[in-house]
């Protein structure tokens, strides 16, 4: 181990990258998130692996999908305008049920908008942005430490299901330094995916087990098997077979739903005894921790619910927290996106009201504490059991 | 205690590593430290700013908005900057890049920085270096040996020497103003 020294979070992205055993990286440099590529492309080399700057985002991902399938683990990064243009190979990832890691440090948009100003614009693109009916896990640190350490996740859910896993942070968390240990690079060497043993002979490539996610076999393994966009049977091959396409659709989402235990990760802090809750994540969620430090010292109940997984969403704890405060405020760096999505599991048991900022500045710990300020001031007349409609604070 | 300092200037300024530095400087002395970097989307000039926050606990938003110390290198980062800076804060300018000072009730510093740097060192480039010192020499917010071991563990050894030069007369510009103008701040 070195010693405590500061680091960005995107170094520490690559930096974990590494750890986990990703020894593939493709991409083609964005800001805010060039950092990954470039320590990727120093480091890469130096424990065995492959990096590769692409001529485009479209395809950086295919580079990654097919360094996966054969049996690398493989990251790319990118930011909102790349983003979108990885969105078909996203989707055939999701499909194909090839593993990889996706970064998408965001910036704010549409189109190539503030290059360096940080938002959280891109939390809806995250989950429905490819076409096409399927889950998507999506994760969402706040710290450099919590970069690293979702970074490993990413990696590990990824080959867990089968499924590309999004790690999206905003500009400041990409690009502000905090202190931390990095593990040496030492004794780091080339790693490739284990194949499951004691494979059958009459080996089906999409045949699930009963937690439904089929075993992975990389190609050039010895098994020869078929990969394709088109919807496709157990074997690999393409079906119109209704029973069968929508088998394969319900397995899709099934694998990820049924297993939400494994993946959903939220943060409750001081929300006991709190009449007003915030809901935030990235950036914002450490200007809400101290807003509601702030609003305690000054006699304000309120609490904080921070989630580091946005999709899955954290659906039930967001609506235990709706049955216990009066309010719940969405601070988020767009006009309104997780908002929807609290309002929805509150189901009318709280007040959820959007705290939303897109000038390109992060939100303030003041301006979330202004928008407590008002609601602990002014107490709903209708009390909690009537859940207001959705409103702009402030 | 929370200490909010905002580095500005252009970029090419070595706006960025100073901030480095000083954090570094600030957790060798045991004390917690962030730093948050915001530039405009230029590849070479442009604004630069940098963000560095000391504290004793925890550091929660690492993002400074009540700017104990600002330093600016040129004339748009003061401008800028100033009203980010808290009433009782202060103010540390570089003369020749900042010929207009708002006047306020912070204490300024108008210090050669830049034109030192270049007489003494023979260029402009650790002038970030100088600032530095200045920044310890006034405020006490960092010690001038952790800075050199911060300083001698983010620069390559081959300009450590002329670095560290840097730093000292950076010191010994401060020392001697604050001799005249006691410091309010720290």
């Amino acid at each position: 181990m070195g010693r405590v020294r500061l680091v960005r979070g995107n170094v520490a992205c690559a930096r974990a990258a590494i750890a986990a055993g990703c020894r593939f990286y493709a991409g083609y440099p964005i800001t805010p998130s060039s950092e990954i590529a470039e320590e990727m492309a120093a480091l890469l080399p130096k424990v065995g692996g492959v990096f590769v700057q692409m001529e485009d985002e479209i395809a950086s991902l295919a580079a990654c999908i097919g360094a996966s399938i054969g049996g690398l683990l493989a990251m790319t990064a990118t930011s909102g305008p790349g983003f979108s243009l990885m969105q078909e190979h996203l989707g055939f990832a999701a499909l194909a049920e090839i593993p990889c890691v996706v970064v998408d440090v965001m910036r704010l948009g549409p189109s190539t908008g503030l290059p360096t100003a940080p938002s959280q614009g891109d939390v809806y693109q995250a989950r429905w942005g490819t076409h096409g009916d399927r889950p998507s896990i999506v994760l969402a640190p706040a710290s450099v430490r919590e970069v690293y350490d979702l970074t490993i996740r990413a990696f590990q859910l990824s080959e867990r299901f089968r499924t590309p896993v999004i790690l999206l942070y905003d500009e400041v968390v990409g690009h502000m330094m905090e202190p931390m240990e990095l593990p040496s690079l030492e004794g780091m060497g080339p790693v490739r995916r284990a194949n499951p043993v004691d494979l059958p002979k009459d080996y089906l490539p999409y045949a699930a087990d009963e937690d439904g996610v089929p075993p992975l076999v990389s190609f050039g393994s010895g098994v020869r098997y078929h990969i394709t966009g088109l919807i496709h049977d157990e074997s690999g091959f393409p079906t119109q077979d209704p029973a069968k396409v929508s088998s394969l659709l319900r397995r899709l989402h099934e694998k990820i739903s049924r297993n939400l235990h494994e993946i959903v990760s939220v943060e409750p802090f001081l929300l006991e005894d709190a009449e007003v809750a915030v809901f935030a994540y990235g950036i914002v969620a450490r200007a809400a921790r101290e807003a509601v430090q702030e609003a305690r010292a000054r006699g304000m109940r309120v609490g904080l619910l921070r989630s580091s997984v946005l999709w899955p969403f954290p659906e039930d704890a967001v609506r235990e927290v709706a049955r216990t405060v009066r309010a719940i405020v969405v601070a988020e760096m767009n006009l309104g996106q997780m908002v929807y999505e609290v309002e929805r599991a509150a189901g009318g048991r709280a007040e959820v009201v959007g705290c939303f900022q897109v000038d390109g500045r992060p939100i303030s710990p003041e301006t979330i504490l202004d928008a407590v300020s008002t609601l602990c001031a002014h107490p709903s007349p209708s009390g909690k059991s009537k859940g207001g409609r959705l409103k702009e604070g402030n | 205690m929370r200490m909010e300092i905002r580095l500005a200037g252009a970029g090419g300024q070595g706006i960025v590593l100073a901030s480095m530095i000083l954090g570094e400087a600030a957790l060798l002395e045991g004390k917690k430290a962030a730093c948050f970097h915001a530039y405009g989307p230029e590849s070479r000039g442009g604004a630069s700013r940098a963000d560095v926050i000391i504290s004793q606990e925890a550091i929660e938003y690492p993002v400074a908005r009540n700017v104990d110390l600002l330093l600016a290198l040129t004339q748009e980062a003061c401008t800028q900057f100033w009203k980010d800076l808290r009433p009782s804060g202060m103010l540390i300018v570089d003369g020749s890049s900042v010929p207009s000072v708002p006047h306020g009730e912070s204490a300024v510093y108008v210090l050669p920085i830049v034109e030192v740097a270049r007489r003494t060192l023979g260029t402009s480039v650790p002038a970030n270096v100088v600032a530095l010192g200045a920044i310890s020499a006034l405020t006490g917010v960092v010690g001038e040996e952790a800075l050199e071991e911060a300083i001698a563990s983010r620069i390559r050894p081959g300009a450590l020497q002329h670095n560290l030069r840097a730093l000292r007369i950076g010191f010994e510009l401060a020392r001697g103003v604050r001799e005249s103008t006691p410091a309010k701040v720290f």
